[in-house]
């Protein structure tokens, strides 16, 4: 009965998903539902399942129990039951029945202590037979995990058959499935030809004849035909992205390969995707392109992830240039690193940043300080500038620490919380060079100039 | 093209399971579905004449391989007479007597014929097919006698003859066009069965086979209750899931027929009783042997199986008798089924039997989560002054081992569940097209099975158990397992009267509302929370020792407190209680 009223509220649920869409022609029909209040205290009947139907229920819910306690052995024996539903009466249920069985089947195999790689390929081939709408996810997944296993050939074999397959009308998700199936194979193309290529480069230039060569721009041919295919469609592509450049580059094919890279990372019709921009600009460095283009591609990949770890190079690219506006830019690049957890100990950056705000005093820009210190300024003392955490930073390195005390100094005057302590930690030691510190911040502390 | 010379090599595709073979150029064969080519090369004459091969396939013409093999012509009620034939059978070799299967069941199987106008009536039904089988059963006999000599199993076994005659005579009548309608079942009438007009009675189904099964155990006061029966049909020991398989050879099943005879699943108890009702009613039955004191369907001796059952002391049954004689429920006129009566009532025996003792364990412990703990705590102190001698049942110390053993049943049962089988192995279709479709199917199932079972190990054969109306056996001998047997029930005999009283105040009612017990259910879902564990548990026992609804037995405590308390006589001033819902 309660699986009565949850399936109602489900239903209700769903309903009203669609319903907005419909009414939006003038204004829109108020849609109200039984509150759920009502529906609880009905006296719903529990709609006529038959005993078959029960016990397959039954069946299927212990298997997913034993597989999430890891008892492949129960979990097999019964599977062995559970294939009766394939012959339920209405042919919905047998199709998402044999979904589930390949599924179910197939993690029970891949896991079971007993089964090897022959079960899984013969459960495979069968179940294509079997559930000819998955065909092709069935083959994508079983040359995966043949993958898995180290069985190169036989993976390709299985990605080359599916890919020749057709069975009646594609559908559009059967399509995409393809789509990938291609890349796979592709990839796996291009994993022969890197093998190749280094064993060529290993026997000597010496020896290459124009064969072998030969043979070489087929295996390049075909992956980046499959390869190019795949990557046209929307889609986080990464290692297929970075074979495909791979292979243009070896060919010489600059051009082409920047332009793949500049639609994977540019088109607006793929999902944001940080890795594109950082491969675009590993590739561009690699080829020797000029400042200027390199950092207009890392700025995109600031404002996508402003922790990367490129932003380090992002910085001292921008310092390199004499343009006043890079100089200021990457100030707040450096603020933005540390605003990360990740970032918050790393020695480096507040080295970097120490160094750079005392340039930018030196010229006379504390107001670029000052423009990125104001929306820090709330939760930056909390966050970076404890009492607590001044102790612990004193402890594990001192310069760092100080590092960072002058830093705070300066943001905070010589009053706050962390330079203080650091202050009287590091007194004795360092008498001279903190007195001299002292005098610094005094003079140029932000809330003194304001 | 290919199929003369593949037709002999029947293996099945090995990537794909299908048959489906044709020979390459090479004259290798490959699977045509799939495309595999296999190692299996065309036979010899064929490579030498394969120049000649456009020859060879213009010369010869397929046999007729798509014809469907008709076997003989049979009737739905010839297919339910088959099944009731073997259940009758089963019950017999259950220890019922000889008699239910060639008199009892024989004869209400034959009124029901006559009442349902298929057989023994000068008016037969309305379709032409029939009036040859029927006139053949006419010239037996044309009512319901006792004395018949025409026996159960003569119409269907011993009597060959008869049978071969009608079938004959059918032939003659059915004609030509049969051939298309046969096609699409397999009994003459499979098509038409289900087309109500077709029937004005009650309409032969698995369900109603069971009923009639029932009716005969009834008749006969056997000691099956309908419990014990639907129990045997889910363990098989009564054919009925796939009771078509035991069909001869020669009564091919498709089509409709498949609708009518295949089972998904087993019938309620309140469905059965219901449809034996109908059943009873429908073949206007007289009044059933009176239910004595003697007989095994009277509480008191349904109560002390169950007491046995449940492992509760003996000396209860003293409180169940004079309970079951307070609420009257023991009576002839109350135990006796008579169909036709005004006030035809259908008693649930077994169930009103556990009903009977969860009412005396309420008497005798209260059951509120608190006084049954009380008592037990006062029952050990008991037992320790007088370590010899017979014990005080102790109720938390029977708890805790009914409990264990409650937990791992149900645990096995829903065990045996998930296990459950439903489909034969006989392969079924609705039509000719989908012949090829379920064979493969059914192959598939078998080897995923096979590869399956391999892999979990040849271990646990079920043996089958012996069939027996017990769920639980508590012997004596056995020292894990407590018995209780023979506890006394002395010290909560408070008071020394005859007469039974509560044995104190806090006796509570079951039902929350005083309602119209004939118009409302009682329970509503909701209400089981709000009931104590100890009660709750008491009802899951019980319900599991009968394999029936939970709500079921507790309906029938809340009917037992109306009439122990006559609430509907004490509370009539307040006036009437609408049916509630909480």
């Amino acid at each position: 009965m309660d699986d009565g009223i949850a399936e109602l509220i489900a239903e209700r649920d769903n309903l009203t998903d669609d319903g907005p869409v419909q009414a939006s022609s003038s204004r829109p029909e108020i849609c109200l539902h039984l509150p759920r209040s009502i529906l609880q205290f009905q006296n719903i009947k529990a709609a006529k399942q038959t005993g078959f139907r029960r016990t397959v229920q039954t069946c299927l819910s212990r298997i997913k129990k034993a597989m999430l306690h890891h008892q492949w052995q129960t979990a097999t024996e019964l599977m062995t039951s559970y294939f009766q539903i394939l012959e339920d009466n209405t042919t919905r249920k047998q199709a998402s029945a044999s979904k589930v069985i390949w599924m179910i089947g197939t993690a029970i195999l891949q896991y079971h202590p007993n089964s090897c790689i022959e079960d899984v390929s013969s459960f495979a081939r069968k179940m294509k037979s079997i559930g000819v709408k998955h065909y092709l996810k069935i083959c994508l997944e079983h040359a995966i995990h043949l993958l898995c296993n180290g069985k190169m050939e036989e993976a390709y074999r299985e990605l080359s058959l599916a890919e020749t397959w057709r069975y009646g009308e594609n559908s559009a998700a059967q399509q995409k499935v393809l789509k990938l199936i291609q890349g796979y194979r592709s990839l796996l193309d291009y994993y022969t030809w890197v093998k190749k290529n280094s064993a060529l480069h290993e026997q000597g230039d010496a020896e290459i004849n124009s064969g072998r060569v030969q043979e070489m721009h087929n295996y390049f041919r075909q992956a980046s035909i499959g390869l190019r295919d795949a990557v046209e469609n929307p889609g986080v592509w990464d290692p297929f992205i970075l074979s495909y450049v791979n292979l243009l580059d070896f060919y010489d094919g600059f051009e082409e390969a920047l332009t793949v890279l500049n639609n994977y990372a540019y088109n607006s019709r793929f999902p944001p995707n940080p890795n594109a921009h950082v491969y675009l600009y590993e590739f561009l460095k690699k080829h020797n392109t000029s400042a200027k283009k390199l950092i207009k591609v890392l700025r995109i990949l600031h404002q996508l992830v402003p922790s990367h770890e490129l932003m380090l190079e992002f910085h001292s690219l921008l310092l390199q240039s004499k343009k006043k506006k890079h100089r200021k830019e990457a100030l707040g690049v450096l603020f933005c690193l540390l605003d990360f957890s990740t970032w918050k100990e790393n020695y480096h950056v507040w080295k970097c940043l120490i160094k750079q705000m005392k340039k930018v005093i030196a010229e006379g820009h504390s107001d670029w300080i000052h423009e990125q210190w104001e929306s820090r300024q709330d939760w930056w003392p909390a966050y970076h500038f404890s009492k607590y955490r001044a102790h612990k930073d004193f402890e594990q390195n001192e310069s760092y620490a100080s590092r960072k005390a002058m830093v705070a100094g300066i943001l905070m005057g010589k009053g706050c919380k962390y330079f203080v302590t650091i202050y009287q930690l590091g007194y004795k030691l360092q008498e001279a060079k903190l007195k001299k510190m002292r005098q610094y911040i005094k003079n140029h502390s932000l809330p003194n100039k304001s | 093209m290919d199929e003369e010379d593949t037709r002999d090599f029947r293996e099945p595709c090995e990537r794909c399971s299908v048959i489906n073979w044709a020979i390459s150029d090479e004259g290798k064969f490959f699977c045509k579905s799939c495309h595999n080519v296999i190692e299996k090369t065309a036979d010899a004459p064929c490579e030498i004449f394969m120049q000649n091969a456009r020859v060879n396939t213009l010369s010869k013409g397929l046999k007729k391989r798509n014809k469907l093999d008709q076997g003989c012509e049979w009737y739905v009620c010839e297919g339910f007479q088959y099944i009731l034939n073997q259940q009758a059978k089963a019950l017999v070799a259950l220890g019922t007597s000889p008699l239910l299967k060639d008199e009892t069941l024989c004869n209400i199987w034959r009124r029901y014929l006559q009442k349902s106008q298929q057989a023994y009536t000068n008016k037969p039904i309305d379709v032409p097919r029939r009036q040859s089988l029927v006139s053949e059963m006419v010239s037996d006999s044309s009512e319901l006698v006792s004395d018949s000599d025409v026996s159960w199993s003569s119409l269907t076994e011993s009597n060959p003859e008869g049978q071969d005659r009608s079938i004959q005579l059918t032939k003659d009548a059915v004609g030509s066009e049969d051939e298309a309608t046969s096609i699409r079942s397999g009994s003459v009438d499979g098509s038409l069965y289900r087309r109500t007009a077709y029937r004005k009675g009650l309409l032969m189904s698995m369900p109603l086979t069971l009923a009639f099964c029932y009716l005969a155990l009834l008749w006969l006061r056997e000691s099956i209750t309908l419990a014990d029966l639907l129990r045997f049909v889910s363990e098989q020991q009564i054919p009925y899931l796939n009771a078509f398989q035991y069909f001869p050879e020669e009564m091919k099943l498709y089509g409709p027929d498949i609708h009518i005879f295949q089972v998904q699943s087993i019938p309620s108890y309140e469905e059965i009783q219901g449809k034996m009702h109908q059943l009873a009613v429908f073949l206007e039955m007289p009044r059933f042997p009176e239910i004595t004191e003697k007989c095994f369907l009277h509480p008191d001796i349904l109560c002390v199986k169950l007491l046995m059952e449940a492992n509760l002391p003996e000396s209860m049954h003293i409180w169940i008798q004079r309970l079951v004689k307070k609420m009257g429920i023991g009576e002839v006129d109350f135990l006796t089924y008579h169909p036709l009566s005004r006030r035809a009532k259908m008693v649930k025996y077994e169930v009103q039997a556990a009903a009977v003792i969860v009412v005396a364990l309420k008497l005798l412990f209260v059951l509120n989560d608190k006084h049954e703990w009380l008592l037990s705590n006062r029952a050990k102190e008991i037992n320790k002054q007088n370590s010899e001698g017979i014990k005080v049942f102790q109720f938390k110390k029977w708890y805790t081992v009914m409990r264990n053993r409650l937990d791992e049943c149900e645990k096995e049962a829903e065990d045996q569940a998930a296990r459950h089988l439903w489909k034969c192995e006989k392969p079924l279709f609705f039509s000719i097209k989908d012949k090829s479709v379920i064979y493969k199917k059914k192959r598939m199932i078998h080897s995923l099975k096979k590869q399956f079972v391999r892999l979990a190990g040849s271990h646990q054969i079920m043996e089958k158990e012996k069939p027996s109306s017990f769920k639980f056996n508590w012997n004596e001998g056995s020292l894990e397992r407590l018995c209780f047997r023979e506890d006394s029930l002395k010290a909560y005999d408070y008071e020394k009267s005859k007469r039974i009283r509560t044995v104190n105040d806090r006796y509570w009612v079951s039902c929350l509302k005083i309602c119209q017990e004939k118009y409302c259910g009682h329970l509503t879902k909701s209400e089981e929370k709000y009931f104590p564990g100890s009660y709750l548990f008491i009802l899951q026992l019980f319900s599991f020792l009968l394999g029936v609804e939970f709500s079921m037995l507790h309906l029938e405590v809340c009917q037992l407190e109306h009439r122990l308390f006559n609430l509907r006589e004490e509370l009539k001033p307040r006036g009437k209680c609408k049916k509630t819902k909480s």
